[in-house]
């Protein structure tokens, strides 16, 4: 087991840097910070100036080079569009209430989508089953920002029961934690339930009414543990996936995110928000990968003992 | 008598129709009995396996007819909650794979236990000697030491002898295999053979063998019934089929086995498919495969003849009247 967790780390470590690299080059490909940063009356001469008080004057590999430097130290660099702001300052205002959604949206996802996954694959074919699947297709399809906005047209304008936006009080987190736990859920449902029907008809769980276990403990003791391994993966990542993707909904409900941050700092040419955002999405995502293949490793003894 | 079932009929409802895989079928069983129940695949020998511990995949499959008696007792009239207390208890069922009928995320030591929790209500230490005890009867080396193991950690042959420590850990009065060694090396599969004949002996449970090995038949079963279309065709003693097969059916699968003098032959097979059950005709099942067709036989079904000692067929051959035509033929 030790070997395996060292190992998968490793794996980890390798998958960050070449994020980071192949990110400092692509962000760099989108244009000049500066000519969004100043008005078209300036002189070149100024604008160089500016340019080389960012750095930006440099060689590529020059500038690559102090930017790792800087990592190595936990500098993640200064805004470019946020005048005299570091961007660690920046994403650490950020980072809590991105955790806050995406944890609150996850555990109502999961809430939902498990039992509606297993009771749907249980009576397949029958109403309940047509009911999760329903439930299950609307929320996959109906984009976000309209799902949020009708949300906030009935409980937030019309019956005013909770605030129309920001991140204020316990009742404020309600309508983006719906939202994003929705879409999410949907996946994760039909996931569920169509590894609940493989594993329904295995011959382990024909075996398990053979003995007599109650039904209920035939489904979920046998039949959802084995089940459960590709969801959990699957989960894993879009919690990953959410932290710092839920753009959409941070934006229509106002939430101080790191996703609303990261969609103003691409805008804005800032690079190195936006590097310090998608490093830390990605730190996330790769971080949320590994605990997924500890948590299937504890889960399905088979991997345990071959790797 | 153990267990008598008669007239047992399962029913599924799929797109096509309803597909009658058990449609009729009668026997009975003696403690320490052992019956082999022989045929094609798809002539219905598994869905009345499980069809005896009420066990048929619902909504789509139905017992929809007859009489299952356990020592008296009528078991299709029992609540879902009381049935529960005859499985794994009473009746206990071995299934073919054993790969994949135990549970891949549980120990081997789990896993027995959990029967022998639900029947005997044991806990701590009494089940775990418990467990212990019945994986050693089963011919597990080292028992106390494969309890942590998980299946994947055991051989074909072992994970074999688990389920019948599962199947066997509650002292079941009937015990049903279901080809328990298709999957097995012939080697593990005669010691395996020879294992479940031996705790037979010890613990004179009734068994149904679900087979299509002759071989095994012959060497393990009391009494055999040949299965065709969702009916037995023909039952008697294991001599009495070997020996004088009445049933066209049954003298055409004992000519597929093979022996020394038809070694430089062609194998033989029983020509044709067998009929899917959907709108079977109204004779008897066999008769478009069958060499000793007679005009009678695609227009009505036949009676049951008996002759002899339990000895019993389905066929136009040997009409009911007739006690002697078995013999004679």
């Amino acid at each position: 087991m030790r070997r395996f967790i060292l190992a998968r780390l490793a794996q980890a470590v390798v998958s960050i840097f070449v994020l980071i690299t192949v990110l400092f080059f692509m962000v760099r490909l989108t244009g000049d910070p500066v000519e969004r940063m100043i008005p078209p009356q300036v002189t070149e001469e100024m604008a160089n100036e500016l340019k080389a008080a960012y750095g930006l004057d440099k060689p590529l590999l020059v500038q690559y080079g102090v930017f790792l430097g800087g990592l190595v130290t936990g500098d993640l660099g200064t805004s470019l569009y946020f005048r005299g702001r570091t961007v660690g300052e920046l994403l650490s205002l950020r980072i809590l209430p991105s955790l806050e959604l995406s944890v609150f949206s996850m555990m109502f996802s999961l809430l939902i989508a498990l039992p509606l996954g297993v009771y749907a694959a249980k009576y397949r074919g029958r109403g309940s089953d047509y009911v999760a699947r329903i439930f299950s297709i609307l929320g996959g399809a109906a984009p976000s920002f309209l799902v949020g906005l009708v949300m906030l047209r009935i409980f937030s304008v019309q019956l005013q029961w909770f605030p129309t936006g920001g991140r204020e009080g316990l009742l404020s987190v309600v309508l983006p934690t719906f939202t994003l736990g929705w879409f999410v859920s949907a996946g994760i449902m039909r996931l569920t339930r169509s590894s609940m029907l493989e594993s329904l008809y295995g011959d382990y769980v024909k075996l398990a009414r053979i003995k007599g276990v109650r039904e209920s403990v035939v489904i979920w003791k046998h039949a959802f543990k084995n089940a459960a391994l590709p969801v959990i993966t699957y989960a894993t990542v879009i919690f990953a996936a959410v932290i710092g993707g839920a753009i959409v909904t941070e934006y229509v409900f106002a939430w101080p995110g790191v996703g609303s941050l990261l969609i103003r700092a691409v805008i804005q040419r800032d690079f190195p928000v936006i590097q310090g955002a998608v490093i830390l999405i990605g730190t996330a995502f790769v971080l949320c990968n590994f605990l997924a293949d500890l948590a299937y490793a504890w889960i399905n003894p088979k991997i345990r003992y071959t790797r | 008598m153990l267990l008598e079932v008669k007239d047992l009929r399962v029913q599924f409802h799929t797109r096509r129709g309803v597909v009658k895989a058990v449609d009729g079928v009668s026997f009975s069983l003696d403690r320490g009995e052992t019956l082999g129940l022989v045929g094609e695949s798809g002539s219905g020998k598994s869905v009345s396996c499980m069809a005896l511990m009420r066990l048929v995949e619902a909504p789509a499959g139905r017992i929809v007819g007859g009489s299952v008696l356990l020592d008296g007792q009528e078991l299709l009239d029992l609540s879902e909650r009381e049935m529960r207390q005859i499985r794994g208890g009473q009746i206990s069922l071995i299934l073919q794979d054993p790969l994949s009928s135990l549970n891949p995320g549980y120990t081997v030591g789990n896993q027995v236990a959990e029967a022998i929790r639900i029947h005997q209500g044991l806990r701590g230490r009494a089940l775990r000697d418990s467990v212990v005890e019945i994986l050693s009867q089963v011919g597990i080396p080292q028992a106390e030491r494969r309890l942590k193991q998980y299946p994947h950690q055991m051989s074909g042959g072992m994970r074999q002898r688990v389920a019948g420590a599962i199947a066997l850990s509650c002292r079941p009065s009937l015990l049903i295999a279901d080809e328990p060694t298709t999957s097995l090396d012939a080697t593990v599969q005669a010691q395996y053979l020879r294992l479940l004949s031996e705790l037979q002996q010890e613990f004179q449970f009734g068994m149904i063998f679900v087979t299509h090995d002759l071989g095994i038949v012959a060497r393990l079963c009391d009494r055999v019934a040949v299965m065709y279309a969702g009916r037995i065709v023909e039952t008697g003693s294991t001599r009495q089929i070997f020996n004088e097969p009445a049933h066209p059916y049954a003298k055409a699968l004992l000519a597929t086995l093979p022996s020394l003098e038809s070694r430089k032959k062609r194998l033989l097979t029983v020509s044709g498919q067998p009929p899917l059950a959907i709108d079977l005709p109204p004779g008897c099942s066999f008769a478009p495969r069958c060499p000793e067709v007679m005009d009678i036989c695609t227009e009505e079904f036949p009676a049951e003849a008996t002759t002899g000692d339990r000895h019993r067929v389905l066929c136009w051959l040997h009409s009911p009247s007739d006690e002697m035509s078995l013999s004679a033929r």
